[in-house]
Order: structure tokens, then C-alpha cells, then sequence
């Protein structure tokens, strides 16, 4: 299991990702997470639905509602500020990611 | 779990809550608890366990409900709760200064009444004094007495009366006022300006809000009444100042004195009118201005009459046509002139084949229809009105097109015609500009005859000068086309297509045959092709509903650039029809074991050219068989009732299932110790067991798959083996 501190700065990239390709509801997000990742991430309810209230807040999605077999779904949809948001965070993502392979890479090499 | 379960342990709802919020949360949780748990169904058919594994993965929804609740509500709370600190601080302060300013008038009056002792003190001594000195000198010498006493007081005269007069000073400080020229002196006349005087003012003459007394001119002048119930403001405002009053001298005029230098608001009502009029009174100089003033404004029985609507326009469909008809201010001079009743507006509804009017629609509405031909009128105030003329092309009112604003007259978006107290008939006309837009809309919209290749668009022939600003405007058409099978296929005439954003739903319209394609004997009612104009470029959700109740959903790009244009091949209509299902019989040792088996079947999606169509409303339907002889005993759904047709003939126990694919869950239920059921199911979590259902299908005969009857004897197995350890 991934340390939870790393996680939780990827959920928000993760959850922005996943709405990327268009407008989605939470269900969806949380099962395209876990089967994306192999299941290596599993997005809990608990941690979700307020991550998305609080990128909803933050103006970087979008909500609408839809009926969809009788009740009420809430469709979430990426922004241009949200979309903006994404790009920062894959880039400094990637930018991390790459100096730690780097790091990991030179340790791994000298033994 | 409800709504009301789900929403329990929230605080009590107050004001500054939005009143969506606890209905959107409740929605949003219970719709991803719903899919959870038809998933979680849908492994092994038990509804208990399923629900039980959906909570304890969910948590308890109430806490995430009131967590998502704080969330929301968390910088209202807090800022109502700074605002009611921020009130408390500024009380407490108003209080605090309250008590330092009574304290200070609390010494300023002590020392008042000291300096008033003192000053009584010394007025008595003085008083002694002169008496002691009268009666000392009976014969009057000089004022050398008094010119010691009060150096500035007017010498000359008797010393003690000059003493003793306080009220002279202000009686020649009144006689000089009286004598002083008004500031501002208004000559209100009618007509014209050099127009016979207003002498019947029944009404109000005020300035800058300071009400005057309603005065005509055969008031007095000499004497200016003060202002009933007005309280001095100030030194420049008391009694006789800020208020009209009549120069008896000449008639018409009226005046305001004690004006200080400034910018004023002269309102004038008269005859149920007001005019205002701005003045500016620079300096001490006297102004006067004369204004122009309007008769009474009479209402006048006005017929209307519009010729009808050119042909082309009926037959596309104008169905709506509406004059608006405003009230204008009279302008009069520089003074505007408005009704004290208000500005009333008329929706005039015509009928575009006879031009006759129909209705009216203002403060109150008349329905015209069965009036006879000399009651069809309306009353309108003499003088200007304001007149616009709106079509639309259904009731709806989308996308109304309207009279463009007169070049004349930039300011207002419509054209005026002056009432006069004579007339009764008001002849309208369709303005070039309207029958222009009016045909570019049915040229964006519905008619065939343009192509529904936007690219194309505007055709060569058309007129340049009317299209071009409607095609820019328009360069983001979206246009589906809807076919039947394949891309050759027949077009769906009968779909509805919506693009929704965050803020709106927008259904698109479908092009109607011209008349030259009337007798297409493939597309009578339609053409297939649905169309939307002005819609800004931006992502959308595009929703297709067919007839039958499969929709597709996706998402669409409109582009700014270009036209967006799709053709969506759309699947054959999915009936219900009665199947007959039969399955075989447990095999002997597994039915001696109690086992039993139920099969679950919903309808699938329909895969076209990567798109997937769902069918909406489409249930989950339990059958459940006998093991012995593998017919059907019960038909319901998982939710609901169970209907048992054990006892029906066999040609009674059909089910009704969509044509087109279903897909097939087979259950194995295996009693257990302590009375409960352990379930095995077919296909494993992932995989799907897909059947098609033919329209002409009658029977379906299912078959146990061998792995579920190879696992359900290995559980039984299992269990017998640790029961003998």
C-alpha cells in the first residue's frame, strides 16, 4: 500500500484526470480509479465525494444534474481553470517523478 | 436508506442555507449507493449481503452527509458568526460613546447653569444699581451711564429701553428679507413658450424634494406661508424658505427663495403628469425659467390594424406575432413628462392570415376573438407611443425576431408614432429588416431547401447583405444526422437530441420537408436531420432519445472554427415480446441437497459503430425454476414482488423481454447451516453472458453452465468434509 501522505496529494490530480475525458459521476470516478490503477488505488467514499465538493468550490469543476433512471445524478465536468489546474499538477508530477526514478535509478546502479 | 434517513443528523435548516443543498447531497450519495449496490447484487443475486458490502465499504452515509453539509455551509457559518461579533463589537462601541457624550453634556450643562446663575447674579446687581442711580438723578443728564455698560449697544435715545429691545434687530433682519429677489422664479405656461400662463395648477410645485404647498395663483405672496409640518433644517432651511410660492403680480409664476448655491430637482404635477426639470442655482443672482407645460393626456380608442402576413412566413410556420405597444413620456422642452399611473406596455396578439386583432395582454387581458369588428380597439394616451413588432416561430418564443431599432432614432428599440386626440386608427406595417430576419431564421433552422452541409452556408443565391451577420453569428451550427442500421439506412425521424451544458438544456430541431420533398415516401414526417444555431463553441453532453427508449449519451466538442456535424447510426426499435424460457433439471445429487436456481436477465446495451445504446427503463427480472422439472415458478424483479405461476399453464409463464441482446446472470443457491443461503453465480464478477433475443424468438431454452454446477458440488463437498472433522 502507498504511503497515504504521497496519496493524497494524487487524488485531486487523480479525480481531474478521470473528468478530463468528460463529463462523469462520482460511482464512475471511483470505479474508473480502481480499474485504471489495477486496483491500486481505491478511492473511498469517505474521501471522494468531499474532494470533489471542495475542486467544486474551487471553480476548477463544473456539476450539472441529470435524471437517470428515475433519480437524480450529479455529472461533474472539468473547467478551463480546472483543466489549467490538471496540466500543473501532471507537470510537477512528472517532474518529481523523474528526479525520484532519477535518485532511485543512481542508488540501484551503484550496488 | 431514504432521504429523510440520510439527512437526519444535520443541524436545523436556516436562512442562509441554499435550498437545494440537503436535497443535492441526499440525491448524489443515494444515487452512488444505488449503483453500488446493483453492482454488488449482481455478484452473487443476494440482496442482503449486497447491501451489507456496499455499507461497509460506504461508511455510515449520514456522516459523509453532514460532512459535505459543513463543507458547504462551513464559510456561511463563519462569516454569519463574524458578522454577529463585528455587530456585538459595534454595540458595545455605541454604547461606550453614548456614555462619554452624555458625560460631556452632563458637564456642559452644569457649567450652562452656573454661567446662567452667575449672569442672573450680575443682571440683578445691575438692575439694583441703575435703580439706585434713578433715584439718585431724577433728571436725565446724558448715556454716559449706559455707553459704560455695553459699549455696543446703539447709542442715542432712551439708554434703558435701547437695553431692553432684543427683538428690534430681528424685525429689520425680516423687513430686509422680504424686500430680497426670489433665487429661482418658474413661469409654468401651456403649449409653447410663449404659451398662455398655467393658471389652473391643482398639484404640486416642489423643489429637490422640499414639498411646497399646493398654491395656485390667487395666493398671497406677501405673506409666505410656512411649510405644514416641516422641521428647520439648518440655517438655510425654515420657515418661508425651499417653497413655491405665487407672484400675485404676474400671473403663472411662482418662486422659491432661500436657495443656496447647488443642483435642484424642479418636479412639477399637473393633470396626473409629472414633469422634472434640473436647475442649477450658481450663485445669489435670480434665475427664471419657464416651462413648458401638457394639457391633460387623454386616452384615445385606437383601432389597429396590420395587413397579413406574407405567405412564405405563414406557411414556415409564424404562428406568434406580437406588437408591443409602449407608452412613452412627453417630452415637452427639455422636461419629460410621465403619467403619474405609470408607463403601460400592450402585447398585442394578431392573426397573421386576417392582421385582425386577437388579444390584448397589459394590466388587464382581453381575449378579442369573438368581438365585433368595432370593439377591437385599445385605449391609449394622446401623444407618443412606442411600437415594436415580434415573430416566432413557434409558441415557445425561442428565438423571436423583432423590429430592428429605427435608424432615426438609435436610443430606443422601437419605432414612435404620435397619438392625436383625434385619431382612432393606428395602421402598422412590417418593416423590410423584420421579413428579412424572420427568413434567415427559417434559413438556420428548418427549411430543406438549404443544404444541411453547413459548409455551404449561405447559399450563392441568397441575399448577402441579410445573411452574412447571421452567419457569422451562427458559424457553430450543430447538425446530427440520425439513420436507421447502417449509414445508408433510413433517416430516425422521431428521436428527440438535447445538448446540455452546466446551465441549460438545449433541444436541437429537426428540418422539416420543403414542400417539393413532400411526397418522400421515406421521411414524411422529417428528414433526419436535427440542427442547432448559436451555441457558443465549449464541451457538451450530447443526448440522443429514440422513440422506443434507448438513448445514447457522449460528449460533444463544438468547435468554434467549424460547423460540427455527426451521423449517428442508430440500432432497429427494441420491442417487448413474450418468451417462453425452460431450463434443465438439477441433476439428482445437488437437488437431494436442497439446491436450487434462478437466472437474472436485463437488457443490454446496443453497440453501433462505438457507440452504446441504452435502453431506458429497462429492469432487472428475477426467474426463478424448479429444480425437479426445470419450468418456471416465480417472475418478478429483485426488488420487488415475486409473482408466482407455478400453477399457471406452461403457455402462461412467458417473459417479457426486450429484442436485441440480454445479458444473463445464472444463480445456484445452496442452503446452509443456521437457515442461511450461500449463492454461487454465473459468469464470475467480470465476464458477461450475453443472449440475443430475436423478434421472432418464442422459446429460450437455457442451459446450467458446467462450472457453476462443478463449483456448487465442490462447496457441498467442502461443507460435508469439515462437518465430519
Amino acid at each position: 500500500m502507498m504511503d497515504s501522505r504521497l496519496l493524497w496529494g494524487a487524488v485531486e490530480m487523480l479525480i481531474l484526470e478521470v473528468i478530463s475525458h468528460g463529463p462523469t459521476y462520482g460511482y464512475e470516478i471511483a470505479q474508473t480509479v480502481t480499474s485504471e490503477s489495477a486496483g491500486y488505488f481505491d478511492l473511498k467514499e469517505g474521501s471522494l465525494y468531499p474532494a470533489l465538493h471542495r475542486l467544486e468550490q474551487q471553480k476548477l469543476l463544473t456539476a450539472f444534474w441529470q435524471e437517470v433512471d428515475g433519480r437524480r445524478r450529479k455529472y461533474y465536468k472539468l473547467s478551463s481553470a480546472g483543466q489549467k489546474a490538471l496540466d500543473t499538477k501532471k507537470h510537477a508530477w512528472r517532474a518529481f517523478s523523474k528526479g525520484v526514478d532519477g535518485v532511485l535509478g543512481a542508488q540501484l546502479g551503484t550496488v | 436508506m431514504n432521504t429523510t434517513d440520510l439527512l437526519a443528523d444535520l443541524p436545523a435548516p436556516d436562512d442562509s442555507e441554499p435550498p437545494s443543498l440537503r436535497s443535492d447531497i441526499a440525491d448524489e450519495l443515494l444515487d452512488h449507493l444505488q449503483c453500488a449496490y446493483r453492482r454488488e447484487v449482481l455478484k452473487d443475486g443476494d440482496e442482503t449481503a449486497a447491501e451489507e458490502r456496499v455499507l461497509d465499504r460506504f461508511g455510515d452515509p449520514r456522516k459523509l452527509a453532514r460532512r459535505l453539509w459543513w463543507q458547504a455551509m462551513w464559510s456561511r457559518v463563519m462569516g454569519k458568526k463574524l458578522l454577529s461579533g463585528l455587530q456585538w463589537l459595534a454595540t458595545l462601541a455605541v454604547v461606550c460613546l453614548a456614555i462619554v457624550v452624555l458625560r460631556q453634556q452632563s458637564e456642559i450643562l452644569t457649567e450652562l447653569n452656573a454661567g446662567r446663575a452667575a449672569d442672573a447674579n450680575w443682571r440683578s446687581n445691575l438692575t439694583m444699581t441703575l435703580n439706585e442711580l434713578r433715584n439718585r438723578l431724577p433728571v436725565q443728564t446724558g448715556s454716559t451711564g449706559a455707553a459704560m455698560t455695553r459699549g455696543d449697544q446703539p447709542t442715542g435715545g432712551d439708554s434703558g429701553s435701547a437695553l431692553l429691545m432684543p427683538g428690534s434687530a430681528a424685525e429689520i433682519g425680516l423687513s430686509r428679507a422680504a424686500v430680497r429677489a426670489p433665487a429661482l422664479t418658474v413661469k409654468l405656461v401651456y403649449e409653447s413658450a410663449d404659451g398662455p400662463p398655467v393658471t389652473d395648477l391643482v398639484g404640486e410645485i416642489s423643489l429637490s424634494g422640499r414639498r411646497g404647498t399646493p398654491l395656485n395663483q390667487n395666493g398671497d405672496s406677501a405673506a409666505f406661508p410656512s411649510i405644514p409640518g416641516a422641521m428647520p433644517a439648518g440655517g438655510s432651511f425654515g420657515p418661508g424658505l425651499g417653497m413655491a410660492a405665487p407672484l400675485a403680480s404676474d400671473v403663472g409664476r411662482y418662486a422659491f427663495d432661500g436657495l443656496d448655491p447647488d443642483r435642484y430637482e424642479l418636479q412639477i404635477q399637473l393633470h396626473g403628469q409629472t414633469g422634472t426639470h434640473q436647475v442649477a442655482i450658481r450663485d445669489e443672482q435670480p434665475q427664471e425659467l419657464t416651462i413648458i407645460c401638457p394639457r391633460p393626456r387623454k386616452k384615445v380608442p385606437v383601432h389597429v390594424a396590420v395587413p397579413p402576413l406574407p405567405g412564405d412566413l405563414q406557411q414556415a410556420g409564424f404562428t406568434l406575432l406580437t406588437y408591443k405597444i409602449m407608452e412613452q413620456p412627453l417630452m415637452l422642452g427639455t422636461t419629460a413628462w410621465i403619467p403619474q399611473a405609470g408607463l403601460n406596455i400592450h402585447n398585442l396578439k394578431m392573426d397573421v392570415a386576417t392582421g385582425q386583432l386577437e388579444r390584448i395582454e397589459g394590466n388587464m387581458t382581453l381575449d378579442l376573438r369573438n368581438a365585433a369588428e368595432d370593439n377591437r380597439f385599445l385605449f391609449l394616451p394622446a401623444g407618443p407611443i412606442g411600437v415594436r413588432c415580434e415573430l416566432s416561430i413557434d409558441s415557445s418564443a425561442a428565438t423571436p425576431v423583432y423590429d430592428p431599432p429605427p435608424k432615426e432614432n438609435a436610443d430606443l428599440p422601437f419605432a414612435t408614432y404620435l397619438i392625436k386626440a383625434g385619431e382612432n386608427r393606428l395602421e402598422l406595417k412590417y418593416s423590410e429588416e423584420l421579413l428579412k430576419a424572420a427568413r434567415v431564421q427559417i434559413a438556420v433552422q428548418g427549411d430543406s431547401t438549404y443544404p444541411a452541409d453547413t459548409a455551404d452556408y449561405p447559399p450563392a443565391s441568397a441575399d448577402e447583405n441579410t445573411l452574412q451577420d447571421t452567419y457569422k453569428l451562427s458559424a457553430d451550427l450543430v447538425t446530427l444526422k440520425l439513420v436507421l442500421g447502417d449509414e445508408n439506412g433510413p433517416p430516425v425521424t422521431d428521436a428527440a437530441v438535447y445538448i446540455i451544458s452546466s446551465d441549460r438544456t438545449l433541444k436541437l430541431k429537426q428540418i422539416l420537408p420543403s414542400a417539393s420533398s413532400q411526397d418522400d415516401p421515406i421521411s414524411p414526417s422529417g428528414t433526419g436531420v436535427y440542427r442547432l444555431a448559436d451555441i457558443k463553441p465549449d464541451r457538451y453532453q450530447l443526448q440522443i432519445q429514440l422513440a422506443d427508449g434507448q438513448h445514447l449519451q457522449r460528449s460533444l466538442l463544438v468547435r468554434g472554427d467549424k460547423p460540427t456535424k455527426l451521423t449517428f447510426v442508430c440500432p432497429p426499435p427494441r420491442k417487448k415480446i413474450p418468451v417462453l424460457l425452460s431450463a434443465p433439471a438439477l441433476p439428482e445429487d445437488l437437488r437431494k441437497a436442497g439446491v436450487t436456481f434462478h437466472v437474472q436477465i436485463w437488457d443490454r446495451f446496443v453497440e453501433l459503430k462505438d457507440a452504446k445504446w441504452l435502453n431506458t427503463g429497462s429492469k432487472i427480472q428475477r426467474v426463478i425454476f424448479d429444480a425437479r422439472t426445470g419450468a418456471v415458478t416465480n417472475i418478478g424483479d429483485p426488488g420487488g414482488q415475486m409473482v408466482d405461476v407455478s400453477d399457471s399453464p406452461p403457455e402462461d409463464r412467458a417473459v417479457f423481454l426486450s429484442t436485441g441482446p440480454a445479458n444473463v446472470v445464472y444463480t445456484i443457491n445452496i442452503p446452509a447451516d443456521n437457515f442461511l443461503i450461500e449463492t454461487l453465480t454465473w459468469p464470475p464478477e467480470d465476464g458477461k453472458e450475453v443472449h440475443q433475443v430475436e423478434p421472432n424468438a418464442e422459446r429460450w431454452e437455457l442451459t446450467l453452465p458446467d462450472e457453476l454446477l462443478k463449483s456448487a458440488r465442490e462447496r457441498l463437498k467442502h461443507r460435508e468434509l469439515s462437518r465430519s472433522s
